[in-house]
């Protein structure tokens, strides 16, 4: 299982920002998530950690600890 | 005395004082209070002898950008909203060409205009509102407006790299909101969820159709829609019935499974215009609102919104084009072929031109480009007529539908064949994995490139394309990203595709 250390790394990694991120932070607070970045997270996580995840997960996500409860 | 777009509001606030117009995050506003704040700004306007006048309004989506919009019109002015978050040099290029007479912002943005925007007048919304204002400076003036002064000029990107400034006169608005509102029966019940920016033409009726109606318009900012339920809770908590949305964001809910898995929302009318529809993703709206209407519009900035629709009426499987069907009311749409022939019959591919009340009387300050746009109808040898070189080729179908085919550069040649892009595209989109996909092409190499958003291998898109495309069409190059690009009106970004790809 992938740490959130690690997740968060992959996290911003796939946006290309270096906000502070932690599992407490609101996605709308991150300027780089946007409305496409769920369909990169959803690619990202497949290819990544070999999940296939179902893709409304992320869109009812609100925390980047939802995003983390996908991989988990 | 003839019709303006405050004409529409003096009616309804008569009708309606009391109802909410527009909601945003953070506040709601009535007809009636609407009135009173665009009052205020039209005051404002008058007392500095502005008239005809380009006024610049530097202001997120909201409310108070509403009642700049409505008082620039009563005071005879005309507005140019732009995007608060625009590079520093698209700013200059915008001031360089519409020399704005005043600037308004509000109290978030005014360090900002002010360190952007030096040597105009600015003027803060708040400060604004707290004048008081004469009613009758404002009526004294209205018999001096007319429906062809100009409302609006809206900045589009333009090929030289220096934007186009489109403008459209109140006529051009007001036509266009009658028919909308009566085509799909938008009356004072009728919510909207506005998705657009307000400087971009597909926002009109979200800002028109409930000054003249009594309707109710949601302005949910677009950061919100990084978050699609957040924006599905927002539409449910107003009851919103109908949307005028881009493609784009519809297919995002559709690949996102939202609607299976959100409660119902009062929906009966959504629209579409500014992209290519993907069928995939309509169906999907279409099974989840299976007693919805739903529509294809189509027109450029320079027609004001849309001049052509298609009220969906039949089936269409996943890998069929939507036809844009036929004409607005008072909108003329001719099909030439490169030699100035109409086309009437089926099947025929031409360059779409459109006439009409809906024409934009050219691009500010520019009457070279609005010279070449805006030609004499070819067809009308006796009479003078001005039509718009849409730049798209079209094609009717066997049922007298116009067909969008793809904008006349997109047309290429492949091996000698001609190859239109966008039936590459409907093919790749599809496929059931793939999210947003946008074809290029390299002139020197004769090379189709096909890059896509999806779960789904480079190779399977191959093989897929393979069995539904001719040996020529099939791109050779197919390029899987994990994000796809977008301009900021929300459409896939060809241009910045092309310069990573090709």
């Amino acid at each position: 299982m992938v740490s959130e250390e690690q997740f968060i790394k992959d996290l911003k990694e796939l946006l290309a920002t270096d906000e502070d991120i932690d599992m407490n932070t609101d996605l709308l607070e991150i300027d780089a998530w946007d409305s496409l970045s769920s369909a990169a997270f959803l690619a990202m996580i497949n290819e990544k950690y070999g999940i296939d995840a179902e893709p409304f997960a992320v869109a009812e996500a609100i925390f980047v600890e939802d995003l983390y409860r996908i991989v988990k | 005395m003839s019709m303006i777009v405050t004409d529409y509001l003096d009616k309804t606030k008569e009708a309606f004082p009391d109802k909410v117009a527009f909601v945003d995050a953070k506040r709601e506003i009535t007809f009636q209070g609407l009135y009173d704040e665009a009052l205020h700004v039209a005051d404002a306007l008058i007392e500095r002898d502005l008239f005809k006048s380009p006024v610049l309004l530097f202001m997120e989506k909201s409310v108070s950008l509403v009642s700049c919009f409505a008082g620039t019109a009563y005071s005879g002015n005309f507005y140019s909203p732009i995007d608060t978050k625009m590079p520093q040099s698209r700013i200059e290029k915008i001031l360089d060409t519409l020399d704005p007479a005043i600037v308004i912002t509000d109290r978030e943005h005014e360090e900002q205009v002010r360190s952007l925007i030096k040597g105009r007048e600015i003027l803060v919304f708040e400060d604004v509102m707290q004048r008081d204002y004469s009613e009758d400076n404002v009526k004294r003036i209205r018999p001096e407006i007319s429906e062809t002064d100009c409302l609006y000029v809206l900045f589009t990107s333009g090929s030289t790299g220096i934007p186009k400034g489109v403008m459209i006169n109140h006529r051009a608005v007001v036509d266009f909101t009658d028919w909308i509102s009566e085509c799909y029966h938008f009356d004072e019940t009728t919510v909207f969820a506005n998705q657009a920016q307000l400087y971009f033409d597909l926002s009109i009726q979200d800002v028109y159709a409930p000054m003249r109606n009594g309707s109710t318009t949601v302005l949910i900012a677009n950061r919100l829609y990084a978050s699609p339920v957040r924006v599905w809770n927002t539409i449910l908590k107003h009851e919103v019935n109908t949307l005028v949305w881009i493609p784009s964001m519809l297919s995002l809910f559709a690949n996102l499974d939202v609607l299976a898995n959100v409660k119902k929302a009062p929906l009966k009318t959504v629209l579409f215009c500014g992209e290519v529809m993907p069928v995939k993703q309509l169906n999907y709206w279409i099974k989840n609102y299976p007693d919805a209407v739903f529509a294809n519009l189509y027109g450029p900035t320079e027609c004001t919104e849309a001049c052509t629709y298609y009220t969906i009426d039949r089936e269409f499987n996943d890998d069929e084009v939507l036809p844009i069907g036929r004409p607005c009311d008072n909108t003329l749409a001719l099909v030439m072929d490169e030699n100035g022939t109409v086309i009437t019959e089926p099947g025929k591919t031409g360059e779409l031109y459109i006439g009409g009340i809906c024409l934009s009387d050219g691009y500010y300050g520019d009457e070279e480009r609005t010279r070449e746009s805006f030609i004499q109808n070819p067809a009308n040898k006796e009479c003078p007529e001005l039509v718009y070189k849409t730049g798209d080729l079209v094609a009717y179908n066997e049922r007298g539908e116009l067909v969008y085919v793809c904008r006349k550069d997109s047309q290429v040649k492949v091996r000698g064949y001609r190859v239109e892009l966008g039936e590459i595209e409907a093919a790749a989109s599809s496929i059931e994995m793939v999210s947003y996909c946008c074809c290029l092409f390299a002139p020197e190499s004769e090379k189709l490139i096909l890059v896509y958003t999806g779960s789904i291998s480079e190779e399977e898109v191959t093989g897929i394309l393979k069995s539904k495309l001719q040996d020529y069409m099939v791109p050779a190059k197919v390029v899987r990203r994990d994000q796809m690009l977008f301009s900021i009106n929300g459409k896939i970004d060809r241009l910045a595709l092309s310069k990573e790809y090709l």
